[in-house]
Order: C-alpha cells, then sequence, then structure tokens
C-alpha cells in the first residue's frame, strides 16, 4: 500500500526479480505539465491545491488528520510518487552513528541493522533516484561517486558559505535528489528554483519518473484511486489480503501472499490499528501496544538573515544549497544529547515572500509594505535548524472516534509534545545558526524556535528492533506478531537522526526487499 | 479582464469590483515606481480566483460587505469617500470583525499583485513563471571548499565500522 518514496522502490525491486508485485494506490498519477511553474499564478497554488497540508488542500485523495494535539503539523502528498513529489528532494544519509544511539549515547534503542549493512542499498537508491552531490564530505563516511554534480551554490550559497568559514564550522553542497545533467532519460535541473511545486522536466527525483517507470515494465501492476480499508487475516493468523475501496467508493478484495505497508509514518499505522479483529482486538501486529506510538517528527526552527545586498535567491533548486553538520553528533556539554543539521534555504518567490513562508510572518499591507517587501524579498537566507527527535511512547498515531475520511475509514489522531531535549537542542541551533548568518553579513536576523508546518517527516510508529516485546518489526520490516505483513516506510525507524530520511527510508525499503526476495517462494 | 469576460464571469457587481479595486489600492499602495494592486489589475486575479471557488466568493463577497458598511458608518457616501487614513481604519476594523474573509483577501490580493509582470520588472524580478527557462547558473567552485576538505572527519565512528570485515570509518 503506497506508491510514494518507499512504495515505489520495494515493489520495483521484487517486480524485477519476477515476484508478482501489485501496488494500491490511494491517489493518482500528477501529470508533470500541470505543475504550476510554467504559470504566471504559481505561487497561489502552494496556499491551496498544492499545500502540503492535507487539511487545507482537501484532495479527493486525501484523508483528513487530526493535529490539533501536535505542535507540529504532519504533511504529505496522497499521489503516484508520494510526497517525494512535493519533497524537496533533500538527499543526506543517515550517519553511521544513528544507529547505535544506545551505544554511543545511552538513549532511545540500537537500530537491529548497521549503517554498513545498508550502505549497498544506499548505493543502488542513488544509483536509481540520480543525485546531485560532491564526494569527501568529511561529515560521512566515504560514499560511491555521486551521479551527477552538485547544484550550484550562487551568489546566496556562497555568502552563506563564507559565513561558516568565518567560524571555522563545516559546510558542504547537500546531497540532492536531483539530476544537474542529463541522466537515465531525465533532463539536467535548470535551476527554476521551486523544486516544491513539482519538478515539470523531471530534473527532480520523484518516484512516478524514477522508479515506477522501471517497475511497471518489470510487470508491477499498480492501482490508483484505490483506498485501502483493513488488512484481513487467515485462520491461520497470517494476513490474506486486503479490503479497499476505488474512487468510486466500491469495495474490493484483494488476496495475496504477503502485505506490505508503504503508507508513511501515520498511514501505516492508522491502517494496522484499524485492521482489528478477533484475533488481533487492537490492531494488527499490536499485541504489544506499539504501533502508532514512538511518533517522531523532525523539530524544526528556522532562523532568517536579512542582507542589504541582493542574493539570487530564486535562482537554483530553493530548498537545497548547502548543508552544514557542525552541532551534528552528541556533545553533553552543550546541554542535549544527539544533534543537529543546518539546512541553507534559498529564497522565496516574490509572493510568498510577502505572504511568508518557513515561519516568516506576513508582510502587513499599508504603507510600509514596499519598505518590508524590499528588505525581504531576495535578501534573505533562512537556516533550517533540523534536529534529531527520540523516540518517546506517548508521542503517537491513534485512531480518531469522531473523525473519518470519505469512506468512513477512521482519521488518525497525532498526539505529540516537544521534548526538553528537542528544545534544548533547537535553543542552541537557532543560537548557532544566528551566528553563522551575522558572520556571513546578515544585518538582521529574525527566528521561529519551532514552525509549525513542519511535519515533513513522519517515523518511528512501527519501530523496528529485535526484540518483539519492544518493537513492531524485525530488521527485515517483517512485523513480528504476522510474518507476512511488512512494513517499508518511515515507521519502522528506530531512531529519527537529524536529517532528512528520504535517502534512508528509500534504502531500508530495498534492503527489506532484498530479504523479502530470499524468503518468498516465487509461484 | 476584458468587459465581455466580465459579463461571462458575473462575479462581483459593478459594485463590489469598484470596492475591490480601491481596497486593493489600500492593502497595496503605490510608489515612485510600483502601482498600487488596485490599479494595477490585481483585482483581476482575486475575481478570476472568485470566478473558480464558490466558497471564496462568498468569502470575499462577505470581507467586501463588511468593508461597505464599516465604511458607511464613517461616511454615507462609503468607502470611496473616505481619505486614505479612513480607509486604513476601515480596513483594520474589518480585518477584526470578518478575519477569515480578510485573510482570504490579502492571500489573493498578495498572490495576483506579485504575478503582475510590471510589478515583478518593478522589483527586479524575473516577469516570467520560473518553468519553462530556468536560470543559468555557474557551477560550484571547488576551491571554496579547501578548508573544510582539510578537516579530520567529523563522524562519529561505531563499533561496526571498526569491527574486522566492515568497512573503515577512514578516521
Amino acid at each position: 500500500m503506497g506508491a510514494g518514496a518507499a512504495g515505489a522502490a520495494f515493489t520495483w525491486s521484487v517486480s524485477r526479480a519476477g515476484l508478482q508485485a501489485l501496488c494500491l494506490e490511494q491517489g493518482d498519477w500528477v501529470d508533470p505539465a500541470s505543475y504550476a511553474t510554467t504559470r504566471g499564478d504559481w505561487e497561489l497554488t502552494r496556499q491551496a491545491e498544492w499545500h502540503p497540508d492535507p487539511n487545507v488542500r482537501r484532495l479527493a485523495a486525501d484523508y483528513p488528520v487530526d493535529a490539533t494535539e501536535s505542535p507540529i503539523t504532519p504533511l504529505m502528498y496522497n499521489a503516484v510518487g508520494g510526497s517525494t513529489i512535493h519533497w524537496s528532494a533533500h538527499f543526506p544519509r543517515f550517519k553511521p552513528s544513528d544507529f547505535r544511539v544506545k551505544t554511543l549515547d545511552g538513549v532511545a534503542d540500537d537500530w537491529p541493522l548497521t549503517y554498513e549493512e545498508l550502505e549497498p542499498f544506499f548505493d543502488l537508491n542513488d544509483h536509481m533516484m540520480g543525485v546531485a552531490g560532491l564526494d569527501g564530505d568529511p561529515a560521512y563516511p566515504p560514499k560511491s561517486p555521486r551521479p551527477t554534480p552538485p547544484i550550484p551554490l550562487g551568489k546566496l550559497g556562497e555568502t552563506m558559505a563564507r559565513g561558516f568559514d568565518r567560524l571555522g564550522w563545516h559546510w558542504w553542497p547537500s546531497d540532492s535528489a536531483i539530476v544537474t545533467r542529463p541522466y537515465d532519460g531525465r533532463r539536467a535541473c535548470n535551476n527554476c528554483g521551486p523544486c516544491d511545486w513539482g519538478c515539470p522536466i523531471g530534473a527532480k527525483a520523484s518516484t512516478d519518473v524514477t522508479y515506477w517507470p522501471k517497475a511497471l515494465a518489470s510487470g508491477a501492476r499498480l492501482v490508483t484511486g484505490a483506498r485501502v480499508r483493513e488488512i484481513t487475516v487467515g485462520p491461520d493468523g497470517r494476513a490474506d489480503g486486503v479490503v479497499y475501496h476505488d474512487a468510486e467508493g466500491r469495495v474490493h478484495e484483494q488476496k495475496a501472499r504477503a502485505v506490505v505497508l508503504a503508507a508513511n509514518g501515520i498511514g501505516t499505522p492508522r491502517l494496522l490499528l484499524h485492521s482489528r479483529s478477533g484475533r488481533f482486538p487492537g490492531g494488527l501486529a499490536n499485541g504489544n501496544g506499539l504501533v502508532g506510538r514512538d511518533l517522531m517528527f523532525h523539530p524544526f526552527a528556522s532562523v532568517r538573515g536579512y542582507f542589504d545586498e541582493p542574493l539570487d535567491g530564486f535562482k537554483g533548486p530553493s530548498p537545497c544549497s548547502i548543508i552544514s553538520q557542525e552541532f551534528y553528533e552528541t556533545d553533553l556539554a552543550r546541554g542535549f544529547v544527539r544533534g543537529y543539521s543546518f539546512q541553507v534555504v534559498r529564497g522565496f518567490g516574490p509572493a510568498n515572500s510577502a505572504l511568508g513562508g518557513l515561519g516568516e510572518p506576513r508582510i502587513a499591507w499599508g504603507r510600509e509594505h514596499h519598505a518590508e517587501h524590499a528588505r525581504r524579498w531576495n535578501h534573505t537566507i533562512a537556516i533550517g535548524v533540523m534536529g534529531e527527535d527520540l523516540p518517546e511512547p506517548d508521542n503517537r498515531v491513534v485512531l480518531d472516534r469522531e473523525l473519518s475520511d470519505a469512506n468512513g475509514i477512521s482519521a488518525p489522531r497525532v498526539i505529540y509534545r516537544l521534548s526538553e531535549n528537542s528544545r534544548r537542542l533547537l535553543a542552541h541551533g537557532t543560537d548557532r545558526a544566528k551566528e553563522a548568518l551575522e558572520a556571513a553579513g546578515a544585518t538582521r536576523v529574525e527566528m521561529t524556535p519551532l514552525l509549525q508546518a513542519a511535519g515533513w517527516h513522519l517515523l518511528g510508529t512501527a519501530r523496528m528492533g529485535t526484540d518483539p516485546s519492544t518493537s513492531v518489526v524485525d530488521r527485515y520490516g517483517r512485523c513480528h506478531e504476522v510474518p507476512n505483513v511488512y512494513v517499508v516506510d518511515g515507521s519502522l525507524c528506530t531512531t529519527s537522526a537529524g536529517v532528512n530520511p528520504t535517502s534512508t527510508i528509500q534504502a531500508l525499503a530495498l534492503w527489506v526487499a532484498h530479504h523479502f526476495k530470499g524468503s518468498v517462494r516465487t509461484p | 479582464m476584458s468587459d465581455a469576460g466580465r459579463a461571462e464571469a458575473s462575479v462581483f457587481t459593478e459594485a463590489e469590483r469598484q470596492l475591490l479595486r480601491q481596497v486593493l489600492d489600500v492593502l497595496i499602495p503605490g510608489t515612485s515606481t510600483l502601482p498600487a494592486a488596485g490599479q494595477a489589475g490585481a483585482g483581476d486575479h482575486v475575481e478570476r480566483r472568485a470566478e473558480a471557488t464558490p466558497a471564496l466568493r462568498r468569502r470575499l463577497g462577505e470581507g467586501l460587505a463588511t468593508i461597505a458598511i464599516l465604511a458607511a458608518r464613517s461616511h454615507p457616501d462609503g468607502f470611496e469617500a473616505l481619505d486614505h487614513d479612513q480607509r486604513e481604519t476601515v480596513l483594520h476594523a474589518a480585518s477584526t470583525e470578518a478575519p477569515d474573509a480578510f485573510d482570504a483577501l490579502i492571500l489573493h490580493a498578495y498572490s495576483g499583485y506579485y504575478a503582475l509582470p510590471r510589478v515583478l520588472a518593478g522589483i527586479g524580478a524575473p516577469d516570467r513563471p520560473p518553468q519553462p527557462l530556468g536560470h543559468e547558473m555557474a557551477p560550484l567552485d571547488e576551491r571554496l571548499l579547501a578548508r573544510v576538505k582539510r578537516r579530520p572527519p567529523l563522524y562519529r565512528p561505531t563499533p561496526d565500522a571498526l569491527s574486522p570485515g566492515t568497512r573503515s570509518c577512514g578516521a
């Protein structure tokens, strides 16, 4: 279930091996020609039908999410390609230490696998998605050669690089799932800017242009407009298929030898919890009550520096320029455990600069409007502080008792509280980001200590582990309790790391697929 | 929007359209280099969006009605008869009295204004959408990374990386 980042990678892998794979996706294909960046009113769409929050967007493919008990709003997109249609294409990997937080720092849990085990799948995924980047980053172990050269820094990136240099801090051009040279039949990025409006030329790696064409060519089947209602269980206690609604609401039953969940860190626990039966009264694979628990976002702060000089911030992939990981690894002298990344973000377009993006307040109307717009548009560098969120059982996804989607399936309710560690981490990060922006020449700095609309990364709600009493799936993504049900999305993350997770989620999906292929017999 | 287009759309009445134009001129006034929003035609954008979304049409109509009522309390001839300061006062009151409608008005006013080629040219922005032309940019100058490249590894080694048979962390 789910044709996004992870579902596409998994389906491609197993279909290439000759297994019969059927993917059910509640959204539809999105025609790249429909992306708004070819139109004059392109900026408005981000505030309406292209909004990342399904509660605002309210398309037919969306389901409501009750986030009234969370300071961070979950964001997602339902379509072939999933949230990679919308995403910014940041593509850093988790680091070796991210898989060993218990051993190294005494917090949370170690993953049941290592960076080294996952590394070949990172490489395979980089090859499939197409990545712009540069080898030699001292913040990482040596990686395979990046498939295409790094994205240009532009004046904005170079300005910020000088700031980091003045402080002696780390920076590196972001690994981005964008191709800067023609690659695998895709066009090179033309630095148009707003990647998160969808890429009409296919330079950004959304899985509708990377994995899916290859998966379908390998024989995989993809049914769109198919919203899964529940996973069904046979008399042996194993899953035997799913029940889903088509776009007209008709109910279908689909039998399967194995069921794979790739519906994201909210959709996957929602579906497991909704799959109740006499044998599994609390939801499928939820005998230990952990499905939906340990929800992790990446708490995100935004710090914005204003510069006298124009920065050409509208040129180049907007979210991606530089990453700094000076404060990534644990240093307890800072007052918190684990760490964070800095993401240097380019500017918004003129309208969204006025409307406020990434925590900026809307520019006031009236006589001072133009002066403030001139100070902001093309004169701002934003640094995002992306912190590692540690798992806490009380942060969770449950089924809402009143709210439901168009098919009457209970909506997810998100209950989340920002931990004291995360709060300290973000406070440290915002202070350091201010320092960096001032070192780069900012004359004014503003910050948003915790960005509400930052729930891009939905992690941990069907966590991976070796102990069936403290985890939902094993190291191969297989539910402890129902061994022919697999999870391949962000739900299975044991910890969150302090970087964007898609590269790691897809590598995990390929890892699970690899072992899945070895464990099943083809018909 | 052409007269024929307006007649066909019939989204706003002529009175609403005139009020909208005056309101937009207060929300985003003109400068020596930039036009005021109403005069520049941002109202056409607002009207097009309203035409496409009946709920928005209702909301904007509600907002304009609120503004008209508040203005009438200050002057019998309404918003048009008020001076700029009085118009601002009315709009501040409207933003409190009908916050959702006013919020929608601002959203579409700003979006429409900053999509006008004349405005984009005036602020130094490309007067075209991002695609299909994109932007020329120089590739990364790797010499900028000389200092960072000299740094020792920043990542923490793990027992896995250091154990025999696994990859060295390079530290």
